[in-house]
């Protein structure tokens, strides 16, 4: 059929693109009532006192609640620490006696309306006394307060990663370069913020939350643990989700509340954050402080990668843990690291929690390490392109063993020609002919750059997904699987596997996701793991299902399986084409629909991805221009090419707002200074540059399909890159960039002490 | 993000709306393209208890000659503007700069009024209206005023617009068909604010030299600032790049910026020192130009 492998429009745009989409926030259901939230102002309080009768008063209100009059749902959800003596700070739905965070939810207001509730948050009265706030991971554990009473320090959770003879290796160098570097911490921003709707049908005691999550079924997990309901009472059903990125999969507070409150009122419930909230009350990402050291053979190898660094928790620890173990895990990329060392402390802040993120500890890592690679090449005296191509793992070294045994199974790079993908980017920048170029461009008084950096982009959990595909006897084909969509293109992506692998036009194909009631169990879409674990439970699934459909065919036929051909809807006898029959009517003969299901293992893939950039640097203006942008990325057997070219494109994008952009920032009070899009500025489409995108295409060899997970590669180098880059354009300066995000006022700061007022 | 209760009023016809403000004076706000006003309602920053919505007001939206100059109706969106040519053949400065406000979708409902009337010192049509020296016309339900651009801008978001007041129209002075022109802006993001806005107008002699300007900053300051002394260092100055940056340092050292989130006091001297010298340098090179034609 040449379904796989084919660039088609994805299925979902039609509705989307006409209005015709069905969000959370376009749920209007009888008798719905409204959810607003009181929010902390503070970063680090003691609530002494709640004064909600006034509020209690305001027309159209249902009621004011706080912790104290929820005592039964002040539970927290399950936590994720790997780390066995980790520590865990769970936040309970709404805050008791002390908020941690600026935003931090401490009472809940129902109304008849959103507007009339934010009426009500208004006239809630809070008496705060205000505690010291906590805004660096780089705390003195002699005066640092205490953000959990009984801890004896804000370290949560401490872990190692080594390989080899660690960090004793060190001795054995002949080179070692050392560097502080650090990470900002930046707010993903989907287009729709979190939002729930839950509903509760008395009559069959059911709860249904239509919720904006990454996955239905661990919100499911913990709704059902917080309200203490068996699971089979909750259906959560993920509607369509305006993207995720990694922050739309955890437990949060509104959840819990809407649920709750729709049971004790018998009234759908709804919340929908608005931009500031998800400024103030999602997950943040990225904020990481390294220490690293690399040491290296007379000869610039790469002998021992040395790193301890701290990662910024926020408030609670639910999920920092999870990027942390990321960054630590790829630190050494697609480069022969012999020895390894990696020592992570989770550290808690007055700050919003952080969690994945696209990239989740990928971006960190790649940075770190390219950093580090280009300290390494000027301390030697070595083009920082030479170190690269020295250290890139060889294809004669595939399969390739890190040596790091992973919290999933051994890490081992399983194919891929790396020093090519870079070369394909070496040689789209003309990164030979650069040097000169830059030379004359110089004397014009222009500053052109260039960045090459390489990453890897570890992708899945280890765990498997369920399909399941039936076929009716209309002819209807349905793919059932239990990950939501957040915008990637599930839907084609999948139909193109079922399509193909069952032989039928994709046309007769439907998918369905994203609900409890659909399939048992699913853990969900993120760490790019969807295509890879559910694509080859579908392609599994099909393949079987085809058979039992000629098997059946050849009953009807009285021929052997052999002998047919199965061409669009119709199954044949070969050489008798009046021996035929449609394809359902196996299904109208079975009397019942053919179903066939698979959940086959999902273990990780490890995807090569390069990057190239040419830029300009303004140093009077600070002004980053990119002029050439060039990705190449090895996407393993890619589904359809436009949606890969859109997942590395929209990755892309979002790692340049990391490294030259966003910016999330809190004063020394803990208060965050960047709480809407006037303030936090993302990069748009004038922004973004025209890249050019190089596909290599080994097949994974983990599994059947030979799919890599690649929603995420795209915004794994761009740190690195735009720090090399922009650090090589201002080298006559002789800056050395050892932070991101790379703002103009962080660019002004390193370079004005420089300029010597020569520069206008 | 949702406002607190407020009454609407949509007054028919400019006497009405002059009434209703003299009924509400201070509770009342205008209403008018609302790309300002209604964020800040949404965010219960500003919280009027009357909204007079002026849409309807379609004698205010105008683009006129009278007397030379170029006469602006208040409710003029920023894209009737952007796209008149009477607005490009007698004042271009004007046309040059309300393209750097916002995007299209702002520009549609953004309006001339609006953008003085909320005063944001870092706007582009303020620092127009201030470069180039225009007057504004006030009504009240019993008087009408007229009002120097230095006079109307009092500070951030601050105006000498009285509470029963209604901004009618702008008039700038029409520019000379042969001056030259330039407007520069740095944000952080395309239709993002500026961090600095730099408006020139240059004549030139035949012999290049400089023989007038008109130089105005925003974003440094309260308000958008006109600069007269350099003007009249630059009147008679060799356009040499040199002259250029020296007048640009001045300005630099001489303004005192604030500093927020996006740029320090230093960094936004930094930028004007920059700018200045590029839109001085562009200017002559358009002065040269029109000069030429």
């Amino acid at each position: 059929m040449g379904y796989i492998g084919q660039r088609r429009k994805r299925i979902e745009d039609p509705p989307l693109l006409t209005g015709h989409g069905q969000y959370v926030s376009d749920l209007r259901l009888p008798g719905m009532v409204h959810l607003a939230l009181v929010r902390s102002p503070h970063a680090h309080a003691r609530v002494q006192r709640v004064d909600k009768r006034q509020a209690a008063t305001v027309p159209g209100v249902l009621g004011v609640f706080d912790a104290d009059d929820l005592a039964e749902i002040m539970k927290s959800a399950p936590g994720v620490v790997r780390t066995p003596g980790a520590r865990l700070a769970a936040p309970t739905p709404l805050a008791r006696e002390v908020v941690r965070y600026v935003g931090e939810a401490m009472a809940v207001v129902v109304a008849e309306d959103r507007y009339v509730a934010e009426d009500a948050v208004e006239a809630v009265v809070v008496d705060y006394v205000p505690l010291p706030a906590v805004v660096t991971v780089e705390q003195d554990p002699a005066t640092a307060p205490i953000l959990h009473p009984g801890w004896p320090s804000n370290v949560a959770e401490r872990f190692t990663v080594t390989a080899g003879d660690g960090a004793r290796a060190l001795e054995r160098a002949d080179h070692i370069v050392e560097a502080t570097l650090r990470v900002g911490r930046f707010s993903a921003q989907p287009l729709e913020p979190r939002a729930v709707v839950a509903t509760y049908d008395e009559t069959a005691e059911v709860l249904t939350v239509y919720h904006a999550t990454q996955s239905a079924h661990n919100a499911r997990r913990g709704l059902s643990a917080v309200l203490g309901m068996p699971e089979d009472r909750i259906r959560v059903v993920a509607p369509d989700v305006g993207g995720a990125f990694g922050v739309k999969n955890r437990q949060y507070a509104e959840e819990v509340l809407a649920s709750y409150f729709a049971m004790k009122l018998k009234r759908p419930v709804k919340w929908v954050g608005d931009r500031r909230e998800e400024f103030l009350s999602t997950n943040q990402g990225r904020s990481q402080v390294h220490y690293v050291r690399l040491g290296l053979d007379a000869g610039g190898q790469i002998v021992v990668l040395v790193d301890h660094f701290l990662q910024d928790a926020g408030a609670y620890n639910i999920t920092a843990g999870m990027p942390a173990h990321n960054t630590a895990l790829t630190l050494q990329g697609p480069y022969r690291v012999p020895h390894l060392e990696v020592a992570c402390d989770v550290v808690l802040t007055t700050m919003v929690p952080t969690g994945p993120y696209r990239g989740a500890g990928r971006p960190e890592a790649a940075y770190v390490m390219e950093r580090i690679l280009d300290r390494a090449a000027d301390a030697l005296g070595i083009d920082r392109i030479a170190i690269r191509q020295r250290n890139l793992i060889q294809p004669h070294e595939m399969p390739y063993s890190t040596g790091i045994a992973g919290g999933r199974g051994p890490i081992t790079y399983d194919a891929g020609d790396y020093p090519a993908g870079f070369q394909h980017v070496l040689d789209a920048l003309d990164s030979a002919g650069f040097r000169h170029r830059q030379a004359a461009e110089r004397q014009r008084g222009v500053y052109l750059g260039i960045g090459v950096v390489n990453s890897i982009e570890m992708a899945g959990i280890g765990i498997g997904e369920k399909a399941r595909i039936r076929i009716e006897s209309d002819g209807t084909i349905t793919v059932m699987v239990g990950v939501p969509a957040a915008g990637q293109g599930h839907r084609t992506a999948f139909a193109q596997i079922a399509a193909e692998r069952l032989g039928v036009p994709i046309e007769r194909v439907t998918v369905m996701d994203g609900d409890t009631a659909l399939m048992e169990e699913s853990i969900g879409t993120f760490a790019s793991r969807s295509l890879a674990a559910v694509g080859n439970a579908i392609s599994i699934a099909a393949r079987r299902l085809r058979q039992r459909v000629l098997e059946g065919a050849a009953d009807l036929l009285e021929a052997a399986v052999p002998d047919l051909t199965w061409d669009g809807d119709v199954i044949a006898v070969r050489g008798a084409p009046s021996r035929a029959v449609p394809y359902w009517a196996v299904v109208a003969k079975a009397g019942a629909p053919l179903e066939e299901e698979a959940l086959p293992p999902a273990p990780p893939t490890f995807a090569f991805g390069s990057q190239g950039i040419v830029v300009d640097v303004d140093p009077h203006t600070m002004r980053v221009r990119i002029l050439d942008h060039v990705i190449c990325h090895d996407g393993g057997a890619v589904v359809n090419p436009l949606l890969a070219d859109g997942q590395t494109i929209g990755a892309a994008v979002q790692g340049l707002g990391t490294a030259l952009w966003e910016d999330m920032r809190f004063d020394g009070e803990g208060h965050p200074l960047t709480t809407s899009f006037a303030d936090y500025i993302l990069p748009g489409s004038v922004e973004s540059p025209d890249f050019r995108l190089i596909h290599q295409r080994f097949p994974a060899q983990s599994n059947q399909e030979g799919f890599r997970g690649l929603a995420e590669g795209g915004a794994i180098p761009s740190m690195a890159l735009l720090s090399q880059a922009i650090e090589d354009a201002l080298s006559p300066y002789g800056v050395r960039l050892d932070e991101v995000p790379i703002t103009p006022q962080n660019l002004y700061e390193v370079l004005a002490p420089r300029l010597d007022g020569e520069a206008r | 993000m949702k406002p607190r209760p407020f009454h609407y009023l949509e007054p028919a016809s400019s006497d009405e709306a002059l009434a209703l403000l003299a009924d509400h004076g201070p509770a009342a706000r205008i209403l008018a393209g609302g790309q300002s006003l209604v964020p800040l309602m949404n965010m219960r920053l500003v919280h009027p208890q009357v909204l007079i919505d002026v849409n309807r007001l379609a004698a205010l939206e105008f683009i006129r000659q009278e007397d030379g100059a170029l006469v602006v109706g208040a409710l003029t969106r920023h894209y009737q503007l952007e796209s008149s040519q009477l607005a490009r053949s007698v004042c271009p400065l004007v046309s040059e700069a309300v393209r750097w406000v916002g995007y299209p979708a702002i520009r549609m409902r953004g309006t001339f009024g609006g953008s003085l009337a909320h005063a944001d010192p870092t706007a582009e049509l303020p620092l127009v209206f201030v470069c180039l020296g225009g007057t504004a016309t006030l009504a009240a339900h019993d008087r009408t005023r007229t009002v120097a651009a230095a006079d109307l801008l009092r500070g951030p978001f601050t105006t000498a617009i009285a509470p029963a007041e209604l901004l009618i129209d702008v008039r700038l002075p029409a520019m000379p068909a042969t001056a030259g022109y330039a407007f520069q802006e740095y944000s952080r993001r395309y239709g993002g604010a500026a961090l600095v806005a730099v408006a020139a107008v240059m004549e030139v002699e035949a012999s290049g030299k400089v023989a007038s300007a008109r130089l105005g900053i925003g974003g440094v300051g309260p308000t958008p600032i006109r600069l007269p002394e350099e003007e009249a260092l630059l009147a008679g100055a060799e356009p040499t790049e040199e002259a250029f940056h020296d007048l640009a340092q001045r300005v630099a050292s001489r303004i005192d910026p604030g500093s927020d989130v996006h740029a320090s006091a230093a960094f936004r001297r930094q930028l004007a020192r920059a700018l200045v010298a590029r839109v001085l340098t562009d200017s002559h090179a358009s002065a040269l130009a029109r000069r030429a034609q």
